[in-house]
């Protein structure tokens, strides 16, 4: 059996490898497999490297909420 | 009754693990396992559980500080009360909170009473505030971007009210605070999630990122260092310079800014004032309502300004705000957001939307849902 390469979580290595390695790891006789293809659902992407001008946006919106809650600028 | 739970001191050395853990346990638990067949709730953090052999017993929950830091002389008083009023025995919670147990109505009172006397709240159940989970950050780790246990202080500072039940909500809250994209402190899948990130690609620092690297051109042909290995999106790109050394690019146009090249080199510079958090929100791990799902990135930025981190206090107050004046009762926050859509959300948020959140409806279940569809 193939090991997952240095760094890979559980959840890195079935998305390399694909749903098969459920069957391969935990259980060869399981009745039910799951079909189709993992995906590593990038839209959640944690990190964001903005530029200048998206950065101010973000910074004016939470100045106006710091005033509307805060009574201050 | 008798409260042996744990081995004599001799018996506890000699001891080897696992211990059964029915030898852990109170008599009156012990004699119940498996026999709760009801619960009912006095005041906003204090449940009693029912037996069917008739026993009951009370669990008071008691928020602690961020990252549950106690001193030893708090922890001695709580001691002090689990033994005079409780059973012996506390339980830390996955959400930061101490739970005592004892036997009767009057005693979970007078636990209440002394804990809030010591100034900790007691809540965090049914609709309201359950926890503030943040990571120790600075306390201890090397990656941290942000110093999530204070934004989490400042944080109950605020929504102590949500967590004592003075103020009900709609339905659970669960927040978390992470001090960097890793989020070690709980889970990404929360209703609010809050995660320090750099917010910029990293810029390698000239002098030191060798330690990182292979020590030539030749030996880089030979292996992969980790540095570039773990780019996810491989913005980092390795080469063979000319002397015969190994140069290093980061591609600003691809970085996304996760931070695991950090986690493995630290030779990298950041610009301290393009550090920020991210928030997440409507995400959750129960199996309530529309089941597991990931949070929308709501806001991609924000600056943090200790040790108020009033940008971030306001942006999850007014979430909250939207979610209270709106939701249906039992309704949590990712439930709501699906029922209005998410561009209704945003807009009502009024947070500027650009490529970093955009907030594609499309396939934000879990991975686990797609087990659904067996074969």
């Amino acid at each position: 059996m193939e090991l997952a390469p240095r760094r890979h979580r559980i959840g890195d290595m079935i998305i390399r490898r694909g749903f098969k390695v459920i069957s391969e790891v935990a259980d060869k006789t399981l009745p039910n497999k799951p079909r189709g293809t993992p995906s590593a659902h990038l839209r959640v992407s944690i990190g964001a490297v903005l530029t200048d001008d998206e950065r101010k946006m973000y910074e004016d919106w939470s100045r106006s909420l710091v005033k509307e809650y805060f009574s201050e600028g | 009754m008798s409260l042996a739970i744990t081995p004599e001191p001799k018996d506890r050395m000699n001891k080897r693990i696992p211990v059964p853990f029915s030898t852990q346990l109170p008599e009156i638990i012990r004699n119940n396992y498996g026999k709760w067949i009801d619960r009912k709730f006095h005041g906003n953090g204090i449940i009693e559980h029912i037996s069917e052999t008739g026993d009951r017993i009370f669990t008071i929950k008691v928020g602690l500080p961020p990252n549950s830091r106690l001193s030893v002389d708090t922890l001695e008083k709580f001691v002090d009360i689990a033994d005079k009023y409780g059973l012996g025995v506390v339980r830390a919670t996955r959400g930061m909170n101490l739970e005592f147990i004892t036997d009767s109505l009057d005693k979970a009172l007078k636990i209440k009473e002394e804990v809030e006397k010591l100034g900790f709240p007691v809540g965090g159940w049914g609709r309201s505030l359950w926890h503030i989970t943040s990571c120790t950050a600075y306390l201890t780790c090397t990656t941290a971007v942000v110093d999530a246990p204070s934004i989490t202080q400042v944080l109950y500072n605020y929504l102590k009210p949500y967590f004592t039940g003075e103020i009900e909500l709609p339905a659970k809250l669960m927040i978390f605070v992470a001090g960097c994209p890793n989020i070690c402190g709980g889970t990404l899948a929360g209703d609010i999630v809050i995660v320090g990130h750099y917010g910029q690609a990293p810029k390698p620092d000239p002098e030191r990122i060798k330690f990182c690297l292979p020590a030539s051109a030749e030996a880089l042909k030979k292996v992969t260092p980790d540095v570039a290995a773990v780019c996810p999106v491989g913005a980092i790109k390795l080469f063979g310079k000319p002397d015969g050394s190994v140069g290093i690019e980061v591609d600003e146009r691809k970085c996304i800014a996760c931070s695991r090249c950090k986690n493995v080199c630290d030779y990298f510079d950041w610009d301290p004032n393009k550090i920020g958090v991210a928030i997440f929100a409507g995400g959750k791990t129960s199996n309530t309502g529309t089941g597991p799902r990931l949070p929308y990135r709501v806001v991609p930025w924000l600056p943090v300004n200790p040790p108020e981190y009033r940008e971030v206090v306001a942006a999850v107050r007014k979430i909250i705000d939207v979610w209270r004046s709106e939701a249906k009762p039992g309704e949590r926050l990712g439930d709501y957001i699906d029922r209005i859509g998410i561009d209704e959300f945003m807009s009502k948020l009024g947070v500027p939307r650009t490529r970093h959140n955009r907030c594609e409806e499309a396939s934000w279940n879990f991975g686990v849902r797609q087990f659904i569809t067996y074969m």
